[in-house]
């Protein structure tokens, strides 16, 4: 039986074909096993400090979702006021949970602003919540002036400075997806169609569980490519006007 | 006259609407192929010879045979220079 070492973030991992895994935390030597679906706490997990046994559950949500045909993909997801989702994709920095938090401002709910589960159904690609506090820069306060009351709670320790906040709009457990788009932040705006090669290569990039192989390698890397040949995929190339006519420019099609 | 090759185990690909995605998740690499390197592959993975190949390209292409031919012939090179196809048994 082959196995597969792959790394997210201070997480060592072994995955075996049939997706048992175990979850190693390098920096406080804490581990995580998951076995036939089931979660078993290894050496050093019960004395280490919350965050990282939180990173461990967190990479074990992801995998055992993938058994279940739920596919994570690094990428904030919300609901359009037409019921279908927009799925905003990108390197870290870019501005997901930015441009989610504006859209959520504006009423659209939020299935999650740096996670969303794909999963290939009957009726198309459904994207679904992913539950994790919404997470936005205290810098933003300067564009979203109720995000001032939150500067107690930032963690200035992250060089991003963010707080947890609740999405302005609600929250979503499910949407059929309606487009997705790259995001980045540039000096201009632009909403432009996007080579499908090109996504699925982003997404490949984004979601290293895409490599893990095993018996969900073949529908997880089914799912992307129905999710990015079946929905117009975009590039949005964003300045900070975006923040406050995002909304305009996802329905209309043009920044 | 080039051998026949296979996609190697580990291998999988996903044909998309400009092109596809080689994923080969023994070596955790992935490669973009655009339309015409997706029907080479796709020809290499139904086990077609050169000669097929080459027709089929055209078939699909408006392209002549010896062009046909030099994008079979660099694109198996460089498949084979990835590992990420092998000589099919014979």
């Amino acid at each position: 039986m082959s196995v597969s070492r792959w790394r997210r973030g201070l997480v060592d991992a072994l995955t075996t074909e049939d997706g048992d895994t175990l979850l190693r935390h390098t920096a406080e030597r804490a581990e995580l096993h998951l076995r036939k679906g089931r979660l078993v706490p290894g050496r050093g997990y019960a004395s280490a400090p919350a965050g990282a046994r939180r990173e461990l559950a967190r990479l074990a949500a992801v995998l055992r979702l993938r058994q279940r045909g739920r596919f994570h993909l690094h990428a904030a997801g919300v609901v359009a006021p037409d019921g279908g989702a927009w799925i905003l994709a990108g390197e870290s920095g870019n501005g997901k949970s930015t441009l989610a938090y504006a859209l959520a401002r504006r009423g659209w709910p939020v299935l999650g602003d740096d996670g969303v589960l794909v999963e290939r159904t009957k009726g198309g690609i459904v994207a679904r919540a992913w539950r994790e506090p919404m997470q936005v820069s205290i810098e933003l306060a300067s564009e979203f002036p109720e995000l001032g009351a939150a500067r107690a709670a930032v963690d200035w320790s992250d060089p991003r400075h963010r707080v947890a906040v609740l999405a302005p709009g609600g929250t979503a457990s499910s949407a059929p997806v309606r487009a997705l788009a790259l995001v980045r932040r540039s000096s201009r705006d632009a909403l432009t169609p996007a080579s499908p090669t090109d996504v699925m290569a982003a997404l490949i990039r984004q979601s290293p569980t895409v490599l893990l192989g095993g018996d969900r390698a073949v529908d997880q890397l089914d799912t992307l490519g129905t999710l990015v040949t079946s929905v117009p995929v975009y590039r949005l190339e964003h300045t900070e006007r975006q923040l406050h006519v995002l909304h305009r420019t996802l329905t209309e099609g043009a920044c | 006259m080039l051998a026949r090759y296979r996609p190697v185990r580990g291998a999988l690909f996903a044909t998309l609407t400009d092109g596809a995605v080689v994923l080969d998740v023994e070596t955790k690499k992935y490669f973009t192929l655009n339309d015409t390197g997706a029907a080479i592959w796709a020809c290499i993975r139904d086990g077609l010879g050169a000669d097929a190949m080459v027709a089929a390209l055209q078939r699909e292409y408006d392209v002549s045979e010896s062009d046909a031919l030099v994008a079979v012939e660099a694109l198996i090179e460089a498949l084979e220079t990835e590992q990420l196809i092998e000589p099919a048994e014979p």
